[in-house]
Protein backbone atom coordinates (compact mmCIF):
# COMPACT_ATOMS: atom_id res chain seq x y z
CA UNK A 1 0.00 0.00 0.00
CA UNK A 2 1.60 3.88 -1.01
CA UNK A 3 1.09 6.58 0.97
CA UNK A 4 -1.45 8.63 0.43
CA UNK A 5 -0.78 11.14 -2.34
CA UNK A 6 -0.99 14.83 -0.95
CA UNK A 7 1.40 16.77 -2.82
CA UNK A 8 3.88 15.49 -5.79
CA UNK A 9 6.68 15.36 -3.26
CA UNK A 10 7.19 12.30 -1.10
CA UNK A 11 5.06 12.63 2.17
CA UNK A 12 6.88 12.79 5.33
CA UNK A 13 6.88 10.39 8.10
CA UNK A 14 9.00 11.29 11.56
CA UNK A 15 9.77 8.27 14.20
CA UNK A 16 12.24 9.91 16.63
CA UNK A 17 15.83 8.53 17.56
CA UNK A 18 17.02 6.50 19.41
CA UNK A 19 14.95 3.79 17.53
CA UNK A 20 14.36 0.56 18.57
CA UNK A 21 14.47 -2.91 16.48
CA UNK A 22 10.33 -2.36 16.00
CA UNK A 23 10.91 0.96 14.54
CA UNK A 24 13.95 0.53 12.02
CA UNK A 25 11.62 -2.35 10.49
CA UNK A 26 8.73 0.17 10.71
CA UNK A 27 11.01 3.23 8.97
CA UNK A 28 12.04 0.14 6.35
CA UNK A 29 8.04 -0.54 5.75
CA UNK A 30 7.57 3.31 5.80
CA UNK A 31 10.44 3.80 3.06
CA UNK A 32 8.82 1.19 0.88
CA UNK A 33 5.68 2.45 1.04
CA UNK A 34 7.39 6.07 -0.50
CA UNK A 35 7.80 8.03 3.01
CA UNK A 36 10.53 10.24 3.39
CA UNK A 37 10.80 9.40 7.09
CA UNK A 38 13.42 11.69 9.37
CA UNK A 39 13.97 12.25 12.99
CA UNK A 40 13.31 15.95 13.31
CA UNK A 41 10.08 18.04 12.81
CA UNK A 42 11.31 20.29 10.17
CA UNK A 43 8.38 20.17 7.87
CA UNK A 44 4.78 19.70 7.89
CA UNK A 45 4.76 15.90 8.85
CA UNK A 46 1.95 13.12 7.06
CA UNK A 47 2.59 10.70 9.94
CA UNK A 48 4.34 10.72 13.18
CA UNK A 49 5.06 7.66 14.77
CA UNK A 50 5.26 8.24 19.09
CA UNK A 51 6.86 5.13 20.63
CA UNK A 52 5.89 4.46 24.06
CA UNK A 53 7.27 1.78 25.93
CA UNK A 54 6.75 0.38 29.38
CA UNK A 55 9.81 1.81 31.62
CA UNK A 56 10.86 0.25 35.08
CA UNK A 57 8.70 1.48 37.66
CA UNK A 58 4.86 2.69 37.33
CA UNK A 59 5.80 6.58 37.84
CA UNK A 60 8.61 6.07 34.71
CA UNK A 61 5.61 4.18 32.97
CA UNK A 62 3.66 7.35 32.99
CA UNK A 63 6.22 9.49 32.34
CA UNK A 64 6.85 7.39 29.01
CA UNK A 65 3.30 8.14 28.22
CA UNK A 66 3.40 12.19 28.67
CA UNK A 67 6.82 12.05 26.14
CA UNK A 68 4.03 11.20 23.53
CA UNK A 69 1.75 15.18 24.20
CA UNK A 70 5.32 16.63 23.76
CA UNK A 71 6.41 15.49 20.96
CA UNK A 72 2.90 16.07 19.57
CA UNK A 73 2.90 19.63 20.82
CA UNK A 74 6.81 19.87 19.81
CA UNK A 75 5.73 19.03 16.21
CA UNK A 76 3.16 21.87 16.46
CA UNK A 77 5.46 24.14 17.49
CA UNK A 78 7.52 23.17 14.96
CA UNK A 79 5.79 23.10 12.06
CA UNK A 80 2.67 25.31 12.64
CA UNK A 81 0.48 22.35 12.35
CA UNK A 82 -0.61 19.17 14.31
CA UNK A 83 1.00 16.07 12.28
CA UNK A 84 -2.07 14.37 9.89
CA UNK A 85 -2.05 11.13 11.48
CA UNK A 86 -0.24 10.11 14.27
CA UNK A 87 0.26 6.48 15.36
CA UNK A 88 1.01 5.78 19.52
CA UNK A 89 3.20 2.63 18.85
CA UNK A 90 2.73 0.46 22.27
CA UNK A 91 5.38 -1.62 22.87
CA UNK A 92 7.84 -3.58 25.59
CA UNK A 93 10.75 -2.05 26.71
CA UNK A 94 14.29 -2.99 26.46
CA UNK A 95 13.96 -5.31 29.76
CA UNK A 96 10.55 -3.90 30.69
CA UNK A 97 8.69 -7.15 30.59
CA UNK A 98 6.64 -6.81 33.42
CA UNK A 99 3.00 -7.86 32.83
CA UNK A 100 1.99 -5.09 35.24
CA UNK A 101 3.91 -2.35 33.76
CA UNK A 102 2.77 -3.10 29.91
CA UNK A 103 -1.05 -3.29 31.16
CA UNK A 104 -0.44 0.49 32.52
CA UNK A 105 1.20 1.79 29.36
CA UNK A 106 -1.68 0.32 27.38
CA UNK A 107 -4.01 1.92 29.85
CA UNK A 108 -2.85 5.23 30.25
CA UNK A 109 -2.31 5.62 26.39
CA UNK A 110 -5.93 4.44 25.77
CA UNK A 111 -7.37 7.30 28.14
CA UNK A 112 -4.98 9.50 26.49
CA UNK A 113 -6.09 8.88 23.24
CA UNK A 114 -9.71 9.91 23.93
CA UNK A 115 -8.74 13.43 25.55
CA UNK A 116 -6.11 14.35 22.49
CA UNK A 117 -8.86 13.47 20.20
CA UNK A 118 -11.10 15.64 21.88
CA UNK A 119 -8.64 18.48 21.76
CA UNK A 120 -7.85 18.25 18.25
CA UNK A 121 -11.20 16.84 16.58
CA UNK A 122 -11.65 20.27 14.79
CA UNK A 123 -8.39 19.94 13.47
CA UNK A 124 -7.02 17.73 10.50
CA UNK A 125 -4.87 15.43 12.66
CA UNK A 126 -5.88 11.74 13.96
CA UNK A 127 -4.24 10.34 16.58
CA UNK A 128 -4.61 6.46 16.90
CA UNK A 129 -2.14 3.45 18.87
CA UNK A 130 -1.04 -0.20 18.12
CA UNK A 131 -0.06 -2.11 20.78
CA UNK A 132 2.34 -4.42 19.53
CA UNK A 133 2.54 -7.03 22.23
CA UNK A 134 5.44 -9.27 21.50
CA UNK A 135 8.48 -9.47 19.42
CA UNK A 136 7.07 -12.48 17.09
CA UNK A 137 7.78 -11.69 13.55
CA UNK A 138 3.49 -12.43 12.71
CA UNK A 139 2.64 -10.18 15.74
CA UNK A 140 5.67 -7.41 14.05
CA UNK A 141 4.65 -7.82 10.53
CA UNK A 142 0.92 -7.30 11.50
CA UNK A 143 1.76 -4.42 13.79
CA UNK A 144 3.59 -2.59 11.14
CA UNK A 145 0.79 -3.01 8.12
CA UNK A 146 -1.80 -1.96 10.91
CA UNK A 147 0.65 1.42 10.93
CA UNK A 148 1.01 1.48 7.30
CA UNK A 149 -3.25 1.12 7.25
CA UNK A 150 -3.44 4.07 9.26
CA UNK A 151 -1.08 6.50 7.54
CA UNK A 152 -2.77 5.27 3.44
CA UNK A 153 -5.47 7.87 4.54
CA UNK A 154 -8.49 4.94 3.96
CA UNK A 155 -8.83 4.44 8.03
CA UNK A 156 -8.96 8.57 8.72
CA UNK A 157 -12.65 8.12 9.99
CA UNK A 158 -10.93 6.22 12.79
CA UNK A 159 -9.45 8.22 15.63
CA UNK A 160 -9.15 7.95 19.28
CA UNK A 161 -8.61 4.28 18.74
CA UNK A 162 -5.68 1.52 20.28
CA UNK A 163 -5.86 -1.08 18.10
CA UNK A 164 -4.53 -4.36 19.92
CA UNK A 165 -2.81 -6.64 17.31
CA UNK A 166 -3.66 -10.32 17.83
CA UNK A 167 -6.23 -10.06 20.54
CA UNK A 168 -7.99 -12.79 19.30
CA UNK B 1 -30.38 -9.81 52.18
CA UNK B 2 -28.40 -7.16 54.55
CA UNK B 3 -24.52 -7.52 55.17
CA UNK B 4 -23.81 -7.54 58.33
CA UNK B 5 -20.34 -5.72 58.24
CA UNK B 6 -20.02 -5.32 62.41
CA UNK B 7 -16.76 -5.80 64.06
CA UNK B 8 -15.34 -4.87 60.37
CA UNK B 9 -13.18 -1.84 60.29
CA UNK B 10 -12.99 0.04 56.83
CA UNK B 11 -10.70 2.99 55.65
CA UNK B 12 -11.78 4.96 53.22
CA UNK B 13 -9.31 7.53 51.95
CA UNK B 14 -10.69 11.51 50.98
CA UNK B 15 -13.56 10.03 53.04
CA UNK B 16 -14.64 13.36 54.23
CA UNK B 17 -17.13 14.81 51.70
CA UNK B 18 -19.16 13.72 48.25
CA UNK B 19 -18.76 10.24 47.15
CA UNK B 20 -16.05 9.26 50.29
CA UNK B 21 -18.29 10.06 52.73
CA UNK B 22 -21.69 8.82 51.07
CA UNK B 23 -19.39 5.52 50.75
CA UNK B 24 -18.10 6.05 54.28
CA UNK B 25 -22.23 6.37 55.62
CA UNK B 26 -23.14 3.14 54.02
CA UNK B 27 -20.55 0.78 55.54
CA UNK B 28 -21.26 3.00 58.59
CA UNK B 29 -24.96 1.93 58.19
CA UNK B 30 -23.93 -1.95 57.76
CA UNK B 31 -22.07 -2.13 61.21
CA UNK B 32 -18.50 -1.14 60.46
CA UNK B 33 -16.31 0.77 62.28
CA UNK B 34 -14.87 3.59 59.62
CA UNK B 35 -11.80 5.78 59.15
CA UNK B 36 -12.11 8.88 56.96
CA UNK B 37 -9.05 10.88 55.99
CA UNK B 38 -8.60 13.92 54.34
CA UNK B 39 -5.68 16.46 53.46
CA UNK B 40 -6.87 19.56 52.49
CA UNK B 41 -9.11 22.27 53.90
CA UNK B 42 -10.78 22.28 57.14
CA UNK B 43 -13.25 19.61 57.68
CA UNK B 44 -15.21 19.83 60.93
CA UNK B 45 -15.49 16.32 62.78
CA UNK B 46 -18.84 17.14 64.41
CA UNK B 47 -20.07 17.85 61.27
CA UNK B 48 -18.94 14.37 59.41
CA UNK B 49 -20.37 12.44 62.70
CA UNK B 50 -23.76 14.29 62.34
CA UNK B 51 -23.95 12.88 58.61
CA UNK B 52 -23.99 9.16 60.35
CA UNK B 53 -26.51 7.12 61.48
CA UNK B 54 -26.72 7.83 65.30
CA UNK B 55 -26.51 4.01 65.89
CA UNK B 56 -23.48 3.25 63.69
CA UNK B 57 -20.22 3.07 65.01
CA UNK B 58 -18.91 6.65 64.86
CA UNK B 59 -16.51 7.90 61.81
CA UNK B 60 -13.18 8.85 62.83
CA UNK B 61 -12.00 11.59 60.70
CA UNK B 62 -8.02 11.43 60.06
CA UNK B 63 -5.84 13.94 58.45
CA UNK B 64 -3.74 11.60 56.07
CA UNK B 65 -1.81 13.06 52.94
CA UNK B 66 -2.12 9.86 50.73
CA UNK B 67 0.94 10.86 49.25
CA UNK B 68 3.13 11.02 52.30
CA UNK B 69 4.53 7.08 53.20
CA UNK B 70 4.82 8.92 56.68
CA UNK B 71 1.03 9.66 56.84
CA UNK B 72 -0.06 6.63 55.96
CA UNK B 73 2.42 4.82 58.60
CA UNK B 74 1.02 7.28 61.08
CA UNK B 75 -2.57 6.59 60.30
CA UNK B 76 -2.54 2.83 59.92
CA UNK B 77 -0.90 2.43 63.61
CA UNK B 78 -3.61 4.73 65.11
CA UNK B 79 -6.58 2.47 63.43
CA UNK B 80 -4.34 -0.60 64.78
CA UNK B 81 -4.64 0.79 67.93
CA UNK B 82 -8.85 -0.21 67.53
CA UNK B 83 -8.73 -3.26 65.37
CA UNK B 84 -6.95 -6.02 64.82
CA UNK B 85 -7.34 -6.29 60.96
CA UNK B 86 -8.22 -3.78 58.60
CA UNK B 87 -10.84 -5.25 56.68
CA UNK B 88 -11.83 -2.97 53.91
CA UNK B 89 -10.01 -0.12 51.87
CA UNK B 90 -11.96 2.13 50.03
CA UNK B 91 -8.92 4.57 47.68
CA UNK B 92 -11.15 7.50 46.93
CA UNK B 93 -8.76 10.14 47.10
CA UNK B 94 -8.36 12.38 43.93
CA UNK B 95 -6.90 15.26 43.23
CA UNK B 96 -8.75 18.11 40.91
CA UNK B 97 -6.85 19.45 38.63
CA UNK B 98 -8.22 21.13 35.12
CA UNK B 99 -6.62 20.14 32.00
CA UNK B 100 -6.95 23.00 29.73
CA UNK B 101 -5.98 21.32 26.06
CA UNK B 102 -3.57 20.19 24.69
CA UNK B 103 -1.19 23.07 24.85
CA UNK B 104 -2.00 23.71 28.53
CA UNK B 105 -1.46 20.00 29.59
CA UNK B 106 1.44 20.16 32.22
CA UNK B 107 3.60 17.46 33.29
CA UNK B 108 4.04 18.26 36.57
CA UNK B 109 0.28 18.16 36.77
CA UNK B 110 -0.10 14.84 35.29
CA UNK B 111 2.62 13.28 37.99
CA UNK B 112 0.55 15.42 40.88
CA UNK B 113 -2.51 13.54 39.83
CA UNK B 114 -1.26 10.24 39.85
CA UNK B 115 1.02 10.94 42.77
CA UNK B 116 -2.20 11.32 44.94
CA UNK B 117 -4.92 9.17 43.24
CA UNK B 118 -3.11 6.16 41.79
CA UNK B 119 0.38 5.36 43.23
CA UNK B 120 -0.77 5.34 47.24
CA UNK B 121 -3.13 2.45 46.45
CA UNK B 122 -0.36 -0.35 46.32
CA UNK B 123 1.63 1.85 48.97
CA UNK B 124 -1.14 1.32 51.07
CA UNK B 125 -1.53 -2.13 50.75
CA UNK B 126 2.27 -2.45 51.54
CA UNK B 127 1.71 -0.73 54.88
CA UNK B 128 -1.08 -2.53 55.59
CA UNK B 129 0.24 -5.96 55.07
CA UNK B 130 3.28 -4.90 57.11
CA UNK B 131 0.74 -3.10 60.44
CA UNK B 132 -1.72 -6.36 60.48
CA UNK B 133 0.27 -8.90 58.55
CA UNK B 134 -2.24 -9.61 55.66
CA UNK B 135 -4.14 -6.77 53.08
CA UNK B 136 -7.71 -5.84 53.35
CA UNK B 137 -10.36 -8.45 52.78
CA UNK B 138 -11.87 -5.76 50.05
CA UNK B 139 -10.12 -3.34 48.27
CA UNK B 140 -11.99 -0.77 46.20
CA UNK B 141 -10.55 1.95 44.05
CA UNK B 142 -13.23 4.51 42.93
CA UNK B 143 -12.48 5.23 38.57
CA UNK B 144 -14.84 7.12 36.88
CA UNK B 145 -16.08 6.62 33.07
CA UNK B 146 -14.23 9.80 32.25
CA UNK B 147 -11.69 6.86 31.75
CA UNK B 148 -13.30 6.18 28.63
CA UNK B 149 -15.08 9.42 27.74
CA UNK B 150 -14.22 12.63 27.20
CA UNK B 151 -14.87 15.64 30.14
CA UNK B 152 -13.88 19.02 29.24
CA UNK B 153 -10.97 20.07 31.64
CA UNK B 154 -11.36 16.11 33.26
CA UNK B 155 -7.75 15.11 31.63
CA UNK B 156 -5.42 14.95 34.81
CA UNK B 157 -8.57 12.63 36.64
CA UNK B 158 -8.76 10.55 34.13
CA UNK B 159 -5.61 9.56 32.92
CA UNK B 160 -5.08 9.26 37.18
CA UNK B 161 -8.53 6.76 37.14
CA UNK B 162 -6.75 4.98 33.83
CA UNK B 163 -3.79 4.59 35.91
CA UNK B 164 -5.57 3.24 39.30
CA UNK B 165 -7.89 1.01 36.83
CA UNK B 166 -4.82 -0.58 35.70
CA UNK B 167 -3.15 -1.09 39.36
CA UNK B 168 -6.19 -2.84 40.54
CA UNK B 169 -5.85 -5.69 37.54
CA UNK B 170 -2.34 -6.24 38.23
CA UNK B 171 -3.32 -5.97 42.13
CA UNK B 172 -5.40 -8.72 42.17
CA UNK B 173 -3.61 -12.02 42.01
CA UNK B 174 -1.40 -10.56 45.15
CA UNK B 175 -5.04 -9.92 47.21
CA UNK B 176 -5.96 -13.50 46.34
CA UNK B 177 -2.78 -15.03 48.08
CA UNK B 178 -4.80 -12.84 50.88
CA UNK B 179 -8.15 -14.53 50.49
CA UNK B 180 -8.75 -10.59 48.97
CA UNK B 181 -10.46 -8.80 46.18
CA UNK B 182 -9.85 -5.89 44.75
CA UNK B 183 -12.51 -3.95 42.28
CA UNK B 184 -12.52 -0.77 40.65
CA UNK B 185 -15.88 0.72 40.92
CA UNK B 186 -16.10 3.09 37.88
CA UNK B 187 -19.10 5.58 38.18
CA UNK B 188 -21.01 7.84 35.72
CA UNK B 189 -21.29 11.41 36.76
CA UNK B 190 -22.42 11.64 40.46
CA UNK B 191 -24.36 14.93 41.65
CA UNK B 192 -21.64 16.28 44.55
CA UNK B 193 -19.88 19.21 45.16
CA UNK B 194 -16.80 17.87 43.56
CA UNK B 195 -18.69 17.92 40.38
CA UNK B 196 -19.30 21.05 40.55
CA UNK B 197 -15.94 22.36 40.81
CA UNK B 198 -14.96 20.55 37.69
CA UNK B 199 -17.89 21.28 35.08
CA UNK B 200 -19.09 24.67 34.82
CA UNK B 201 -22.77 25.61 35.52
CA UNK B 202 -24.16 25.45 32.03
CA UNK B 203 -22.57 21.74 32.25
CA UNK B 204 -24.14 20.79 35.51
CA UNK B 205 -28.01 22.17 34.35
CA UNK B 206 -28.07 20.36 31.60
CA UNK B 207 -27.29 17.27 33.63
CA UNK B 208 -30.58 18.02 35.46
CA UNK B 209 -32.05 17.23 32.02
CA UNK B 210 -30.68 13.86 32.04
CA UNK B 211 -31.64 13.02 35.78
CA UNK B 212 -32.58 9.67 35.28
CA UNK B 213 -28.84 8.77 34.42
CA UNK B 214 -26.94 10.62 37.66
CA UNK B 215 -26.21 8.82 40.12
CA UNK B 216 -26.31 9.58 43.66
CA UNK B 217 -23.78 9.52 46.28
CA UNK B 218 -25.75 6.47 48.31
CA UNK B 219 -25.48 4.42 44.72
CA UNK B 220 -21.39 3.87 45.19
CA UNK B 221 -21.79 3.67 48.72
CA UNK B 222 -24.57 0.55 48.13
CA UNK B 223 -22.28 -0.93 45.82
CA UNK B 224 -18.90 -1.13 48.05
CA UNK B 225 -20.94 -2.69 50.44
CA UNK B 226 -21.83 -5.08 48.02
CA UNK B 227 -18.07 -6.01 47.27
CA UNK B 228 -17.17 -5.58 50.71
CA UNK B 229 -19.84 -8.37 51.69
CA UNK B 230 -18.17 -10.82 49.54
CA UNK B 231 -20.47 -11.67 47.15
CA UNK B 232 -18.62 -10.15 43.93
CA UNK B 233 -15.56 -11.78 44.70
CA UNK B 234 -15.44 -13.78 41.58
CA UNK B 235 -15.35 -9.94 39.62
CA UNK B 236 -12.27 -9.41 41.44
CA UNK B 237 -9.62 -7.31 39.28
CA UNK B 238 -12.41 -6.28 36.95
CA UNK B 239 -13.76 -2.97 36.47
CA UNK B 240 -17.34 -2.60 37.83
CA UNK B 241 -19.36 0.14 35.79
CA UNK B 242 -22.24 2.16 38.11
CA UNK B 243 -23.96 3.85 35.49
CA UNK B 244 -27.71 2.67 35.58
CA UNK B 245 -26.92 1.86 31.75
CA UNK B 246 -26.35 5.32 30.16
CA UNK B 247 -23.81 3.94 28.38
CA UNK B 248 -25.96 2.08 25.92
CA UNK B 249 -27.67 5.26 25.05
CA UNK B 250 -24.94 7.48 24.88
CA UNK B 251 -25.87 9.25 21.63
CA UNK B 252 -27.30 12.11 20.30
CA UNK B 253 -30.35 10.09 19.30
CA UNK B 254 -31.00 9.02 22.52
CA UNK B 255 -30.34 11.75 24.66
CA UNK B 256 -31.19 14.56 22.32
CA UNK B 257 -34.20 14.46 22.66
CA UNK B 258 -34.13 14.53 26.33
CA UNK B 259 -32.02 17.43 26.37
CA UNK B 260 -33.90 19.70 24.20
CA UNK B 261 -37.39 18.86 25.84
CA UNK B 262 -38.28 22.66 27.00
CA UNK B 263 -35.87 24.09 24.59
CA UNK B 264 -37.65 26.09 21.55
Amino acid sequence: MRAAPESAELPVALVPEPRTALCEALVDRLRAADYAVVSRADRPLDLLVAPIAPRDTPEATAEGVFDAIELLRGCRATTGALPRRTVALVHAGVGADDTALRHLARSLTRTLLVYLTAHTIHEDARINAVHVPGVEARVVASSLDLVIALSSGLLDGVRGQLFEVGAA
Amino acid sequence: MRPDLAGRAALVTGGTRGVGLAIGQALARHGATVWLTHRWGSVDDAEVAAAFPPDAPPPRVVEADAGEDEDTRRLLSRIAEEHERLDVLVSNVAVVGRGRGLDELSRRDFARGLRYSAWPLPRYLDAIRDTFGRCPRTVVATSSDGVAHHYPGYDYVALSKAALESLVASLAPRLARDGGSIFALRTRHITTRGLGEVFPDAASRLLERVDDFALRPEDAGDAVVAMASGLLDGLSGQVVVLDRGAAYLDNLMSVGPLLMEGVG
